[in-house]
């Protein structure tokens, strides 16, 4: 079992590298010159070859990516080349925002998912069924910009129950306002989510429900409760903790546009921004963060398998 | 019938949701199960056994299913007016089950001690620790070696007759009075069903726990059950005790069954087979269901007038209108000695 655990985070060592270098190169296979970014708009073509020397801009394309992952690899990501501020400290400073926003998301799709695919799994074919099975398709096609519109146009504006826009840290408004200003983002980001995990969770418990086990349980006296809980759950988990996890990438694609509409300054806006300008480094410090995120939430998920799945531990 | 039996079915009635509407599976099950002992119901595919056992167990599809009519009663309480509620704690202490299919009736994400002990616990109130301890002393019972240790393990890691001692060490662990065992060596190899029948025989016997066993082999049935009850497409069709049964059926069916046993071979008789199929609960013929597989049906008789279970001898029980009348009696010289065979043949297994 520690063996197996120990190969999957070595496994994310190779895939680290590869979606580095990708990054790396796709930054310079787009338009445009990061030496003139970086010298500013009036600068003249002298200005920019300086500048190009002094960031090493004019190197081989390979001795800049060695030369950039040695720095990564010691922590550095780099500076940006239009506010000359760590790349780790922008995105250490975004980073709590999104982290926020995003959990908030998923326990908001666990709870609102399990709930509503216990409920419709537990009875297929009933009108409780019948409903949570449209809501569901209903969430998987609203797109996630347009809900948080109508979000904000009728509980922010309409009701005033929540506030429009903008965020406010634990330290700064305590545990209300944070709340308060992610609420309508975590559900406007969560909802396709929630409706994904409805799907899988109803499926899994209509499936599990019909096993022989459920039936040996029920016929040892076994009170509902656990019935659904222990017998049916773990074992319908695994297909939801799997969307679960290849929807956290999602998610974090989803945030960029909600903190946009949100006005919320997390990884979201940060990435606009940099893309906008061509601050490459930010750019590349950013893809390489959310993916060592979405490769951890993945191997998280692998590792959940060996609780789901005793067969797992010993192949 | 005895009024002081653990286990009382009488005129149920099953029916089951069909495009169709309704469809009645079962029509009048009627059986008695005495403390302490073994009654087996027989019968082919279809003939509606399992559907009365899980009735009894209250395990019916709830939304696709329905009892019209008919009583189940426990010890003289009526199953059918509980609640499942109420039927809850009486599962596992008072009536116990155990399945055809060992290799599925596991949860394969708990380890088999976790799953007998939970079921302790949740009956008996015991801490972890006894319900743990009395999950290891019952797989000991069951014959499981070094049960201290196979209690840590998931079922995956059973054979199939292990699995199906493990099924058996859940259902006998709150001692239950009667257990319901719905063809529980019909998966097996044919060495381990041997083995599985002596644990249960040797369970009924050493802690008095009625059984009601429900098969289509009659081998089985003549190496362990007292009493005997014949179901075809839905109705009991023949009662008596076991050796009253195999020598002298009463019912054309039964007679049929005996001479398709593969034992029967072994003492020179012909096997032989039931021609046809049992009809589906949509089409059942008119008259005696049986007729028209019936080597001794009677055109203008047994197409027409639907027999009822009545006494033809002491409280042997025959539905059949021409045994009634008293006009076959050469059913019972074709199956002389199957008891005998059928015993020589299992102890041999059993060695």
């Amino acid at each position: 079992m520690v063996t197996i655990v120990g190969r999957r985070i070595i496994a994310i060592v190779p895939v680290l590298l590869i979606v580095s270098f990708l990054t790396f190169s796709l930054t310079y296979l787009v338009p445009g010159d990061a030496a003139s970014v970086a010298a500013g708009d009036n600068a003249s073509a002298e200005q920019i070859e300086l500048v190009r020397r002094q960031l090493g801009l004019d190197r081989p394309f390979l001795v800049q990516y060695a030369s950039w992952l040695w720095h990564v690899a010691q922590g550095g990501l780099g500076t940006s080349l239009l506010s000359s501020r760590s790349v780790l400290t922008s995105l250490v400073e975004a980073l709590p925002v999104t982290l926020s926003l995003t959990l908030l998301a998923m326990l908001f799709a666990v709870v609102v998912g399990l709930l509503l695919g216990i409920l419709a799994g537990l009875r297929p074919g009933s009108a409780l069924d019948r409903i949570a099975t449209t809501v569901a398709s209903l969430g998987i096609s609203m797109p996630s910009f347009w809900l948080a519109l109508i979000l904000v146009n009728v509980v922010a504006l309409q009701f005033g129950l929540a506030p429009v826009a903008g965020y406010i840290s634990i330290a700064e408004g305590g545990l209300t306002g944070w709340f308060q200003h992610l609420l309508l983002p975590a559900v406007a980001l969560g909802t396709i989510t929630a409706a994904e995990v409805t799907r899988q969770t109803r499926a899994g418990v209509v499936d599990v429900g019909g096993q022989d086990y459920i039936r040996t349980a029920v016929a040892k006296g076994m009170p509902t409760r656990v019935v659904v809980v222990k017998h049916t759950l773990k074992n319908a988990a695994i297909p939801v903790v799997t969307v679960l996890g290849l929807q956290f990438g999602a998610l974090v694609g989803g945030a960029i546009v909600i903190e946009r509409i949100f006005g919320l300054p997390g990884l979201g806006t940060l990435a606009i921004d940099s893309v906008l300008n061509q601050d490459f480094p930010v750019v590349q410090g950013l893809v390489l963060m959310i993916t060592l995120f979405v490769l951890l939430v993945s191997f998280l998920v692998d590792t959940s398998y060996l609780y789901f799945n005793p067969k797992v531990r010993q192949s | 019938m005895s009024s002081e039996a653990l286990l009382r079915i009488r005129d149920l009635r099953v029916e089951f949701a069909s495009d169709d509407g309704w469809q009645r599976v079962v029509d009048g099950a009627h059986l008695d199960v005495q403390p302490g002992g073994a009654r087996a119901l027989v019968g082919e595919s279809g003939s509606g056994k399992t559907v009365t056992a899980l009735a009894a167990m209250g395990l019916l599809p709830r939304r696709h299913s329905r009892i019209p009519t008919g009583r189940i009663e426990l010890a003289g309480q009526n199953l059918l007016d509980l609640s499942d509620r109420q039927l809850r704690p009486l599962r596992g202490t008072e009536l116990a089950m155990i399945f055809q299919e060992p290799m599925t009736s596991l949860n394969p994400a708990y380890t088999v001690g976790e799953q007998i002990a939970e079921t302790v616990r949740v009956h008996t109130g015991a801490s972890r620790k006894d319900a743990w301890r009395r999950a290891v002393e019952v797989l000991g019972e069951v014959g499981i070696p070094a049960a201290a240790r196979r209690a840590l393990e998931y079922p995956h890691t059973f054979s199939g007759g292990m699995r199906q001692r493990v099924m058996i060490a859940m259902a006998i662990s709150c001692r239950p009075k009667l257990l319901i065992a719905d063809e529980p060596t019909t998966a097996l190899d044919v060495t381990v069903q041997a083995s599985i029948l002596a644990l249960l025989r040797e369970l009924q016997e050493t802690t008095s726990m009625a059984v009601l066993l429900v098969t289509h082999d009659l081998g089985v049935v003549a190496d362990f059950c007292d009493d005997v009850t014949v179901m075809y497409a839905g109705q009991p069709v023949e009662e008596a005790d076991t050796v009253e049964l195999f020598g002298s059926p009463r019912h054309p069916y039964t007679s049929g069954l005996l001479q398709a046993m593969p034992q029967a071979a072994h003492t020179g008789l012909d096997l032989s087979s039931i021609p046809g199929v049992v009809p589906r609960a949509d089409r059942m013929p008119p008259g005696c269901r049986f007729h028209p597989r019936c080597s001794h049906a009677q055109e203008g008789l047994c197409d027409i007038a639907e027999p009822d279970l009545v006494p033809v001898d002491g409280a042997h029980t025959s539905r059949c209108l021409r045994i009634q009348r008293g006009e076959i009696d050469e059913l019972s010289r074709t199956v002389d000695d199957r008891v005998g065979a059928a015993r020589a043949d299992l102890d041999g297994r059993t060695l």
